[in-house]
């Protein structure tokens, strides 16, 4: 960092990243996550209860309606366990696709005023929304002990493969983060993206097996469904966490990662192309 | 006289800025969308060329290390556009610039506070903002916090902070940044006068100690303190790179239209016309140059021709507006009870003088009125525009920044217990 030279000129190449400068503010990333932490909570007689509740009451309204009144197949599992782990994947989704979808707009203050790594705060965002999924998680295990001390015939159970779950995690915020890039980055000129993004996460969601399980769809349309990355995530968020074994075959985590791999490519450069002048146009 | 230092350390080339003018809607995305057929050779209509704004229309100039720059010019002339690319907030249209060494520019003091969060928590995040690793902040901590002189409050969250100590916290880290090159918006405007003094000793400890600085401000006086080389932009364009003093009185003289305002020909006018205003003149007064500048006596000429002279009471007037057109004032003989009777000449000069001008730093425009026994005679709306340049309104050295308001006034403080 000491002495070296910038050239500061228009339109560099494309793909043109510095990998090393992000590892430089590495230190920013964690007070950024820190700050996160600070603050959320402040002012907040509840704190992180919210964050409970939210988590329960989705679960318990999807158990009701998609379980009870649509009757829709779970597996076998019991229908509030099936949505907890459904919704901790897919809540995880959202809020980093949606963090990304206005990560250049709402960092405008600093990006308009200082020069760093613009990719460093959507990520820290990413980051610090896993207190968020690990809270979730806990409630996921505080209430499969509780299914389980009050049924002991219970097939549903944690897989030793769950110490993999982290892999699927990232997983999760590199694919929300990189569709989110391509929202915001598109959104700088014309706003009208991002209150479809809206609309999409809503679509996205039905489009995904997080209400019902993958082996409810005709096989004829399984083949389609690889082609959305997050059935595999899903899936296998179920695979690992209750013990189904549908779903979580190579046939689907090949699309999926190569799906994730290209959107976060396609993400970053948007993203990182549009960064440059987005002060410009905000 | 330009110093070349042993060492170039900035290296501006040919840098450009072009801003597209007009609103995006769907005008521009069907542009776009033309643009991109245009690109992929199929053709559905040319695309139309945008209308376009040079913010910065090829500078080239290169700073030694040690130079401390000063950069002055016009609000628009680009200096902000300038240091955005030289801070790579925003990226040239084409041209380039090189530069060697840690930059921090300071384009406002506290970016990134957070209010939620205490004295400490922010230095360490504003300072991670600004490149710094925890570790630097660490050892840099206690200097950072004797600067800011809020030993008792740093565990304190900020927005329990008088606007004074948010202040003196925020410049306390970029102090403290310790970069080559120092880029300085005219930050040091703020606080108090005691911290500015140790603000600017700062500052020139940093110059001093070989470090680089580019020091934006309409704060001609710091300038003069601080700087050793002086560049006027003027359009996007260097208008002078040079000698402090010498960049300064072009500054103060150049952009400043001496021309009288010629109304003769303007056919937009109401009222009878016996008398007619021929033109407008604004000049200052009292210090050998025709600057007007806040704090200083202002003369307006205003000369008017008549067809058929009477022997009557003139009553002239004229209205200043601010930029935006908000009326500020009326000036006018009427109230003064000044009379004007020109008798029975054809051609005659009415002078009015404004002592002390209490107007802030800015372009105004008028209007300008005449008229005779009640009888309008002639009323030109928009008549012109005349500009003010900072002076020493206050007595102190001191000046409002523009978008703190128009008008200055005359005050005095004191404490009573």
């Amino acid at each position: 960092m000491k002495n070296n030279l910038t050239v500061i000129k228009a339109k560099r190449s494309w793909w043109e990243l510095e990998v090393r400068e992000l590892l430089n503010y590495k230190d920013l990333l964690f007070l950024l996550v820190r700050k996160d932490f600070v603050t959320t909570y402040k002012q907040t007689v509840l704190g992180p209860i919210w964050v409970v509740v939210q988590a329960l009451m989705g679960s318990a309204v999807f158990t009701i309606i998609f379980g009870k009144i649509a009757g829709i197949e779970t597996n076998g599992h019991p229908a509030f366990l099936f949505y907890l782990v459904g919704n901790l994947a897919w809540n995880y989704f959202a809020s980093v696709f949606g963090i990304g979808c206005n990560s250049l707009q709402s960092n405008i203050h600093l990006f308009s005023k200082v020069y760093f790594p613009r990719l460093i705060p959507p990520i820290a965002d990413a980051v610090s929304k896993l207190i968020n999924f690990l809270i979730q998680f806990l409630i996921y295990i505080l209430a499969l002990a509780i299914y389980h001390s009050t049924s002991p015939v219970l097939d549903s159970g944690i897989r030793i493969e769950a110490i993999l779950l982290p892999l699927l995690v990232l997983q999760i915020a590199i694919l929300g983060l990189g569709l989110g890039f391509i929202v915001s980055a598109v959104s700088v000129k014309y706003r009208d993206l991002s209150r479809f993004a809206g609309l999409v996460t809503q679509f996205l969601m039905y489009a995904t097996p997080v209400i019902y399980p993958i082996s409810e769809i005709p096989k004829a349309y399984q083949f389609w469904m690889a082609w959305n990355p997050l059935t595999f995530i899903v899936e296998s968020f179920r695979y690992l966490l209750l013990g189904s074994a549908s779903g979580c075959s190579i046939d689907y985590a090949l699309p999926s990662i190569g799906i994730t791999v290209m959107i976060l490519l396609i993400g970053v450069i948007l993203y990182n192309n549009c960064q440059r002048t987005y002060v410009d146009y905000a | 006289m330009i110093n070349i230092l042993d060492k170039t350390i900035i290296e501006v080339k040919n840098l450009t800025k072009r801003y597209s003018l007009g609103s995006i809607g769907f005008s521009t995305f069907a542009n776009d969308v033309r643009k991109l057929f245009y690109k992929l050779g199929i053709r559905i209509g040319a695309p139309s060329k945008k209308e376009e704004f040079l913010a910065l229309d090829k500078i080239s100039f290169s700073v030694g290390s040690g130079e401390v720059i000063g950069i002055i010019g016009a609000n628009g002339a680009g200096k902000s556009t300038l240091l955005k690319i030289l801070s790579r907030i925003t990226e040239p249209s084409s041209g380039q610039a090189s530069i060697t060494g840690r930059v921090a520019s300071l384009l406002e003091v506290g970016t990134g506070f957070h209010e939620d969060m205490t004295g400490r928590e922010n230095i360490y995040l504003n300072g991670a903002l600004y490149g710094l690793t925890r570790k630097e902040i660490e050892r840099k901590l206690p200097s950072i916090i004797e600067f800011s002189q809020i030993e008792k409050f740093i565990d304190t969250p900020v927005k329990r902070y008088s606007s004074g100590m948010y202040v003196r916290l925020a410049f306390a880290v970029a102090a403290h940044l310790e970069p080559e090159i120092l880029i300085v918006d005219e930050v040091l405007a703020v606080g108090d006068a005691g911290f500015q003094k140790k603000c600017i000793g700062k500052m020139k400890k940093v110059s001093n100690s070989g470090r680089t600085v580019l020091f934006v401000s309409h704060q001609l006086n710091m300038i003069r303190n601080l700087c050793s080389r002086c560049i006027m932009l003027e359009n996007g364009k260097i208008k002078h790179d040079g000698e402090v003093e010498e960049t300064i009185k072009r500054y103060l003289s150049g952009t400043f239209d001496k021309k009288e305002i010629n109304l003769s020909e303007r056919t937009d006018r109401k009222g009878k016309n016996n008398y007619k205003i021929q033109s407008v003149k604004f000049c200052g007064t009292g210090n050998g140059d025709d600057i007007i500048q806040s704090g200083r006596d202002v003369e307006i000429t205003i000369k008017v021709v008549s067809k058929n002279a009477f022997d009557t009471n003139i009553e002239c007037a004229i209205s200043i507006f601010d930029n935006d057109g908000n009326i500020l004032s009326d000036l006018s003989n009427f109230f003064t009870n000044d009379s004007l009777l020109p008798g029975k000449q054809n051609r005659f000069e009415i002078i009015c003088v404004i002592r002390e001008i209490n107007l802030n730093a800015g372009d105004y425009s008028f209007n300008c009125w005449l008229s005779t026994d009640l009888e309008l005679e002639d009323f030109v709306v928009n008549a012109g525009t005349f500009s003010i340049k900072d002076g020493d309104f206050f007595g102190t050295g001191k000046t409002l920044q523009a978008k703190k308001g128009s008008v200055l006034l005359n005050q005095n403080w004191e404490l009573k217990t």
